[in-house]
This record gives structure tokens, C-alpha cells and sequence, in this order.
């Protein structure tokens, strides 16, 4: 077994392992505490790009804390009729923090670090973590119209339409929202990184001389 | 630092792709789910006799309470974000297959103590559950590969052998 591999890291590793793993436990009840209004920007971010992609679907996006709600033009059978008069229009909804969860985990690798102004790191995280978090909600919003919605023609789609959501659902739902605020994180705490991390090759270099 | 964010999201993007497609899933995810459930069952029933696994199903024949281990929750995209961060960044390829074996052996360990927890979890409280399995366990093994990255950063040999540069700070490159 390569020896270096195993090569203790020093405490101030350890101990930030350790506090992003408390941070991380104890910042995410308080999140899901205020999660609809700290998610409110991502159902409206979301409203906007349905509204441009997605205009020959939806009808009208209602949003409210912890809530959003996409009235379709995609008709559907309602189970159990089989007469025009068992005919509606498709409703998908959705929790705007369902893939939000990154942001306590953001913060609590920011905390853990003891970032300098993290405080404006964390506004700047915020912000740009409602990309990827839209990204997840569109996505979910557009595979439920996918799923309830039928063929692709009762769509007016293309069957690749069909399987570019199939696969940006399973990115936006299973990668992105615990990937992002590990990279967030990465790209704004570069000091950590220079300091911590790559503070040990440094002085393995220096023995090494 | 350039070169490792490119290779990296490429990387991923393949094998995320590669990871959904129907043959991959049939003949590689599915019985590694399945195999997992059943290690999940080796585990608990050394100490409860109640519980089974039926595919990829983890169950309590007695409460009829079962979990079901679906993509998400099985590791693999776990440990595809951890192979794409190894083979991105600047490294031997020696270390590369130690950082891949035990990152893999480091995920997947916490994986069976995710689910087994989300069993006892599940028959517990099922808010508890809901909160554990949407959000607790899936920032806990986002930050397992955190840690086992940075180690291998940190244990790394030589970081800059395929870099070809001097620089000693590829982070803040």
C-alpha cells in the first residue's frame, strides 16, 4: 500500500471535517425552517424560464412559499372515464427547496473553513446556487408533464425532447444539488484549499530538498 | 486549475451518461444495487432476524416496512463525481488507483450505513426518514467524498508531474 496515500493529514483537516459535518447537521433543520422563503427566488426564476422554454405547455404559474404550481394545456384522460368529459388539464407541482438542500451544506463547509468575509461569500453562494437549484426545479416540473402527459405527439415533441428531460432530470435531481455547493465552495475558498491542502506538498517538497 | 474543472465536468457528464443508458443499468447498476441490499441484510440480520431483501428491496417482513434502494441511493453517482474529481486533477496514475479503490471502499461503506439507518429510520418516524433520506444523507456523502478527495489531494506525490508547471498552487492557479 502506497505509504503517502496514508499520510496524516494535520489536525486543522480534521477538525474542518468534523465542523462541516456538526455545521452541516445542525444548519440543515434550521434551513428547512425558513426553506420557503429562502427557495421563493427559485420558483420565480423557475416561472421565467418555463415561460420562455416551455411557453406551448404552460398555461399559468402560481407560486407561493414552499409552492409552485404550473397549470398545463397538455389534456390528459382522467383515470377511470373514457368520454370527452373525462378530460383534463395536466397540473404539475412541486416544493421549490426539494434540491435546495445544498445551501446548508454550502455554509456549513464555509463556517467549517472559517472563511474570511464569509459572510459576503455566503450572500454571493446564496445567489448563485439558485442557478443549479432553477436548473433541478425546471427539470422536475418538466418531467412530471413528461410522465402524465403521454406520447410525444399528445406532447407536440420530439422523442429526443423527451429523453434530453429524461437525463437532465436525473443530472438536476441525483448531481447537481449536493455537487454544486462543493464547487461553489472549491471556487470561493481557494485560501483553504492553498493553505490546507496545498500546504502538504509544499513542506513534503521542502523535507524532499 | 483550468484544465481540471474541463476534464472534470466532461468526465462526468460521460459517465453520468454512460451510467444511464439501459445495458449499463441492466447488466452493472441493478445487480450492484441488488448485491448492496443483500449486504445490507448480511449486516442487519447479525443482530435482527427480521429483516430480508427482495431485489433491491430491504425489508421487515414483520412491520411489512421496506426500503427501496433506487439510483440516488445506491452510490453510484457518488462514486462517479469522486472518479472524475481523482482522474482530473494532476496526479501519477499509481495514485490515482489508490485514491479509486479506497474512494470507492470509503463511499460505499457509508452508503450501507445510510441505508441500514434509513431501515430503523423508516420504521421509526417517518418524518425523521423523509428529512434523513432528502436531505441528512445525501450532504453526508456528498462531504465522504469531499474528505477522501482532499486527502488524496493533500497525500498526493508529485501534483504537478502531468501539469507540467512549478506552480505549487494549482488551486489558485
Amino acid at each position: 500500500m502506497s505509504l503517502q496515500f496514508l499520510w496524516t493529514p494535520p489536525k486543522s483537516l480534521w477538525r474542518f471535517f468534523a465542523n462541516a459535518i456538526v455545521l452541516f447537521l445542525l444548519l440543515t433543520p434550521m434551513w428547512m425552517q425558513v426553506s420557503k422563503w429562502t427557495s421563493y427566488p427559485v420558483a420565480g426564476l423557475t416561472q421565467m424560464v418555463l415561460n420562455v422554454g416551455a411557453g406551448y405547455w404552460v398555461r399559468a404559474v402560481n407560486k407561493e412559499p414552499g409552492r409552485i404550481e404550473v397549470e398545463t394545456r397538455i389534456q390528459v384522460q382522467v383515470p377511470g372515464s373514457n368520454s370527452s368529459l373525462g378530460v383534463a388539464e395536466l397540473v404539475a407541482e412541486a416544493d421549490p427547496a426539494r434540491y435546495a438542500y445544498g445551501l446548508p451544506l454550502f455554509l456549513a463547509l464555509l463556517l467549517a473553513a472559517r472563511s474570511k468575509r464569509w459572510w459576503k461569500k455566503a450572500l454571493i453562494g446564496y445567489l448563485l446556487l439558485l442557478i443549479p437549484q432553477t436548473f433541478s426545479l425546471v427539470l422536475e416540473i418538466l418531467r412530471q408533464i413528461m410522465v402524465a402527459g403521454g406520447r410525444p405527439g399528445a406532447l407536440a415533441v420530439d422523442q429526443w425532447q423527451l429523453e434530453a428531460i429524461a437525463i437532465g432530470y436525473q443530472a438536476g435531481s441525483l448531481l447537481l444539488p449536493a455537487l454544486a455547493p462543493l464547487a461553489l465552495w472549491l471556487w470561493l475558498d481557494q485560501d483553504f484549499f492553498d493553505q490546507v491542502v496545498a500546504q502538504g506538498w509544499r513542506n513534503r517538497r521542502q523535507k524532499g530538498n | 486549475m483550468r484544465r481540471f474543472i474541463f476534464i472534470f465536468i466532461v468526465l462526468q457528464l460521460v459517465l453520468f451518461g454512460i451510467e444511464l443508458t439501459q445495458l449499463v443499468q441492466q447488466h452493472l447498476v441493478l445487480p450492484w444495487t441488488t448485491l448492496l441490499a443483500q449486504a445490507c441484510v448480511a449486516i442487519v440480520t447479525g443482530f435482527d432476524a427480521n429483516a430480508a431483501a427482495m431485489g433491491k428491496v430491504l425489508w421487515n417482513p414483520a412491520t411489512g416496512f421496506g426500503v427501496s434502494i433506487e439510483p440516488g441511493c445506491n452510490g453510484v453517482e457518488a462514486c462517479i463525481i469522486l472518479f472524475a474529481a481523482i482522474v482530473a486533477f494532476p496526479s501519477t496514475w499509481k495514485h490515482r488507483a489508490w485514491g479509486l479503490g479506497l474512494g470507492f471502499v470509503a463511499v460505499q461503506a457509508l452508503n450501507v450505513v445510510r441505508v441500514i439507518s434509513l431501515f430503523y429510520l423508516g420504521q421509526w418516524n417517518l418524518t425523521a426518514f423523509t428529512i434523513a433520506h432528502e436531505y441528512l444523507w445525501q450532504g453526508l456523502i456528498m462531504l465522504d467524498v469531499l474528505v477522501v478527495w482532499l486527502l488524496w489531494v493533500r497525500a498526493n506525490p508529485d501534483p504537478m508531474a502531468d501539469a507540467g508547471t512549478g506552480a505549487a498552487t494549482p488551486a489558485a492557479a
